[in-house]
């Protein structure tokens, strides 16, 4: 590999610095999307069931 | 530099080893070369080339079997299909930078799932083809490492989330700052300009904190090698970026030209016939590509466009190119592309030796422009001879659809009202005189219950 634009150091390591933050930042909105689905699936379930067979 | 077949390299495309853009013989390809095989052969092995053309984000090209430009540095020949007009982000609305940014952080995620990441992110990667952002720029993929992290983060904030930064929080103006700086706007300046409030948000690490940082570590030696950036990271990384660009939202207000229509002195009826005369005079001309010069919000390049004719529609206000693009994204049309642009002062060529970035002259020429409700404003507010501007427009396009507004328009009393009078020559006659000698007059109407006429001309052969 080689880079040809130079990055910056400082912008290197300012990536580093907010990484982890941004990382759980991240992780905790996946978290809540796949409970967001997950609920939405029993819910969607649920009403399925409720509905009156035709 | 240029080979015994008159190859052309394009200019701005000399920074990345990886392969240039040259034309032979009217066609565009791009050589891939040798140093970039192996990212080159993830890019079309992995599938992540063709799933980005699929969804219509990269540009497709096909492998074509033609004598390299630089043989000794050749991989492969690629034939991209032709963007219609190469446009730059300082013609960019303030959605369309916005549409450009998210485009490049969609490729971005893309490429991850694929194994690979953006080695660049410049904002003249991208160009619009009709309301359509699409990445033109088959190099720009690296295989991704695991650890590093991202190389292009500074270039996107520079290219995309600054300027937006500013237009969104500052004044939607200070776009026009990337003509003056071709690598986007540097952040310590983005920072001092910026308001406070924006220290409160995600700005405040991708800009301001950004900014400090470059600065502190500015020219010092730092050993990276042991810091890693995890893949979840990188991802959160994007995501960050991507929902700091979505905030930022910029809502056009009205300005002089943006409320134009409603304050131009047609009723709906005479509106209506210059429509109709225009859409004649259009049927007359058959162009194959239209230029609508000071077009508004589109009104008039909607009749071009309506007719499968690709059409580019020059303003020169951010909020009439902006409701312009707003509306043709939602009509999803793909001929007719909304630009900024001060005629009085059109693109100059920037870059190195003023030629990686051309002037909008040389990017193309129209079939046939528009120039409707245009020229009293050239001719009286900036005082620009009317032989100037028939010479301009003979150099743009063959055929001219031209409107003229004598003095006795309410609109041109207006622009008159706060001036002395310096324009004896800004008649009829005038204007014909003028014009005649650059163009063949075709055909001519009067636009009913209005003092103005439209007029179909020819440009000379000779001109």
């Amino acid at each position: 590999m080689f880079a040809y634009l130079d990055a910056g150091t400082g912008s290197y390591i300012i990536q580093l610095v907010i990484a982890g933050f941004l990382g759980g930042l991240f992780a905790i909105k996946l978290f809540w999307k796949k409970i967001g689905a997950l609920l939405k699936r029993v819910f969607s379930r649920k009403r399925e069931h409720d509905q009156p067979p035709e | 530099m240029t080979s015994l077949r008159s190859d052309v390299e394009v200019p701005g495309s000399f920074r990345d080893p990886s392969g240039f853009l040259f034309w032979r013989d009217g066609v565009l390809y791009r050589q891939v070369n040798a140093v970039y095989r192996d990212d080159y052969d993830l890019l079309i092995g992995s599938g992540l080339s063709g799933a980005l053309v699929d969804d219509g984000l990269l540009i497709p090209h096909e492998e074509v079997d033609v004598e390299p430009a630089r043989p000794e540095l050749a991989y492969k020949i690629l034939k991209p299909t032709p963007v219609p007009f190469v446009s730059y982000p300082y013609e960019w609305c303030f959605s369309q930078l916005k549409d450009a940014a998210l485009t490049t952080l969609r490729v971005q995620k893309r490429a991850l799932e694929f194994g690979m990441s953006l080695k660049d992110s410049s904002a003249y990667n991208v160009q619009f083809v009709g309301a359509r952002p699409v990445l033109i720029d088959t190099l720009s993929f690296e295989r991704y490492h695991e650890g590093r992290p991202w190389v292009a983060y500074r270039q996107f904030c520079q290219h995309f989330l600054a300027p937006l930064a500013l237009m969104a929080h500052r004044d939607v103006r200070l776009g026009q700052l990337l003509r003056v700086y071709i690598d986007g706007i540097p952040l310590d300046l983005a920072s001092s300009l910026l308001p406070l409030r924006t220290r409160f948000s995600s700005l405040l690490m991708h800009v301001h904190l950004h900014a400090r940082s470059q600065k502190r570590f500015a020219d010092k030696p730092v050993n990276l090698d042991k810091r890693r950036m995890s893949r979840l990271a990188f991802r959160g990384l994007i995501d960050s970026l991507e929902s700091a660009v979505k905030r930022l939202r910029w809502r056009p207000h009205g300005t002089e030209w943006a409320d134009y229509y409603d304050e131009t002195n047609y009723s709906p009826e005479a509106f209506e016939h210059k429509k109709q005369i225009v859409s004649q005079l259009l049927d007359e001309a058959k162009p194959t590509s239209v230029w609508d010069l000071g077009g508004n919000v589109g009104v008039f390049s909607r009749l071009a466009s309506d007719r499968g004719i690709g059409t580019v529609c020059f303003d020169v206000d951010p909020v009439a190119v902006e409701r312009n693009y707003l509306r043709c994204r939602r009509e999803e049309r793909t001929n007719l592309l909304p630009l900024l642009l001060d005629l009085t002062n059109p693109s100059p060529g920037i870059g190195w030796a003023n030629q990686e970035r051309a002037p909008v002259q040389d990017r193309g020429r129209a079939h046939t422009l528009l120039a409707l409700a245009l020229v009293h404003h050239l001719a009286i507010s900036n005082n620009v001879p009317l032989e100037r501007i028939a010479r301009l427009f003979s150099r743009l396009c063959d055929t001219l659809i031209v409107e003229f507004v004598p003095k006795t328009d309410s609109q041109v009393q207006r622009l008159l009202a706060t001036r002395e009078d310096i324009f004896p020559d800004y008649t009829q006659e005038g204007f014909e005189r003028e014009f005649g000698r650059c163009f063949e007059l075709r055909d001519s109407a009067a636009i009913p219950a209005s003092h103005r006429t439209l007029h179909l001309m020819a440009r000379r052969q000779e001109v």
